[in-house]
């Protein structure tokens, strides 16, 4: 029997190979060449070091370009992880590309170091420009993706204080992540009104990962983005050790999600403590005035006290001397009073002035109102007031006759 | 900075501040310190009721990313 091949149509030919292409899912190590990004990354894989000119055309779709956790940039060098297939109606060999890894970290980093003293001499980290964040936040723009652990993490610590918190969604990673975390944070600096008032703090945050994953948080765009935003931002990104050019833009940062709710309630927390505490020192404190006052007011007490009673002691002392002769000079004093009393009573009743005044008898008194009873008491031209019963007159002593 | 209506907890708690400052004083007035008690209590009770009103909102700002970036 003659064994004749099997005669193929293009496209089952096409097909047959794609499927056999299938069955080998390999590693392939390159620099990245013409890049072009669209909705699909698409680009060239060529060695870098031979002299061989040799290329691969690579496909990265969509879905996953935007899981990327860096962005992709010509000259890069890669490992990818895929399938190659033929595209039929150009007939060109794709590789389909599943997983991309940047070789060297050193390439990174070393971007990553440059970024920084570029930014660091413009100033852009300088804690003279960054702004601080009010005491009490309460309204808050929250900038991270909707699906990662930050968010929820970041709420959980917030606690509970009444505060208005306005998420929007942005991508943390791959190639979308800094046109929609520059975006986001214009957009809240643009959209005052959504708010009523302008919030009182910005917060970009994402959970931590390779220095890959964290590319554009250490990116110029978004660096300016940061620097540009009139709402003082903070920034937690990443882990305790992760720290991010937007790290050192950021006007405040804290170390992660958690951190950040932590930092804008710091205040809310300790306040309950610190009335508490103001409290307790206002009545202590009180209390210490009132005591002293007291204290002020008893010593002065006790000192008017011993005084009065050194007093009463020297008079008690001086009494004990002159005691006899006291009381019996005053036993004596009293009794001429009392008879002196009784005498001019008695006068007093039974020579009534008035009665006599009205028998024509006339008063006669001195300029000092001195009964004159002796013409001795008078001088020529004294003026004398003379009373008699139903009124007075003033005169002038004419002359004296003995 | 923002201001609330009524009260701002930022302002009640800078007064709290100072008034305590105001007791660490040695020689103090007892009419003033008085004064200055009963301006603490008031304060303290606004704070403590700011402190009570503890529910958060949040607002979910819902856009489509792929609009906007991917042209």
């Amino acid at each position: 029997m003659k064994l004749t091949p099997t005669i193929y149509s293009v496209s089952d030919y096409l097909d047959l190979l794609n499927e056999k292409l299938g069955d080998f899912e390999m590693a392939v190590q390159g620099e990245i060449t013409s890049l072009s990004l669209r909705n699909h990354a698409y680009f060239s894989l060529t060695d870098s070091k031979s002299k061989e000119k040799s290329v691969l055309g690579c496909a990265l779709w969509q879905f996953r370009l935007q899981r990327l956790p860096f962005t992709l940039e010509e000259g890069m060098e890669v490992q990818i992880i895929g399938k190659a297939n033929i595209y039929k109606p150009s007939g060109r060999l794709t590789f389909i590309v599943e997983h991309i890894i940047p070789v060297g970290e050193g390439a990174l980093q070393k971007a990553f170091e440059a970024l920084k003293k570029k930014l660091e001499d413009k100033g852009y980290f300088a804690d003279e420009r960054k702004q601080e964040l009010p005491r009490f936040p309460v309204k808050i723009g929250l900038l991270t993706s909707e699906t990662g652990d930050a968010i929820r993490d970041f709420k959980k610590h917030l606690g509970s204080f009444g505060f208005n918190v306005f998420h929007r969604d942005i991508r943390v990673e791959g190639i979308y992540a800094i046109d929609s975390i520059v975006e986001g944070i214009r957009w809240f600096n643009e959209h005052p009104e959504i708010m009523n008032e302008e919030l009182d703090v910005l917060v970009l945050t994402r959970g931590g990962g390779s220095l890959e994953s964290l590319q554009a948080f250490n990116s110029e765009e978004v660096a300016q983005a940061i620097y540009a935003s009139k709402i003082p931002v903070v920034s937690a990104i990443g882990h305790e050790r992760d720290i991010t050019i937007a790290d050192l833009v950021a006007d405040a940062r804290a170390s992660t999600p958690t951190d950040a709710g932590r930092l804008l309630s710091e205040n809310w927390r300790s306040s309950e403590q610190r009335i508490i505490h103001f409290s307790q020192s206002f009545t202590r404190m009180m209390e210490k005035i009132i005591n002293s006052h007291k204290e002020k007011m008893d010593n002065q007490l006790e000192r008017m006290i011993s005084r009065f009673f050194s007093k009463m002691d020297y008079f008690f002392e001086k009494r004990n001397y002159f005691s006899q002769s006291i009381s019996s000079h005053f036993q004596k004093m009293i009794f001429h009073f009392k008879q002196n009393l009784d005498l001019v009573e008695k006068q007093l009743l039974s020579n009534d002035p008035s009665l006599k005044l009205k028998q024509g008898y006339s008063l006669v008194k001195d300029e000092n109102g001195k009964i004159v009873k002796s013409v001795k008491k008078i001088n020529e031209k004294q003026k004398i007031l003379v009373t008699v019963s139903d009124g007075g007159f003033k005169a002038i002593v004419d002359k004296k006759e003995l | 900075m923002k201001k609330d209506k009524k009260f701002s907890m930022n302002q009640a708690m800078k007064k709290l501040e100072e008034i305590n400052e105001w007791f660490q004083d040695e020689d103090i007035d007892l009419d003033e310190g008085l004064q200055k008690l009963q301006e603490a209590q008031e304060l303290t009770k606004q704070v403590k009721k700011r402190l009570s009103e503890v529910e958060n909102k949040f607002i979910d700002l819902k856009k489509d990313f792929q609009e906007e970036v991917g042209e």
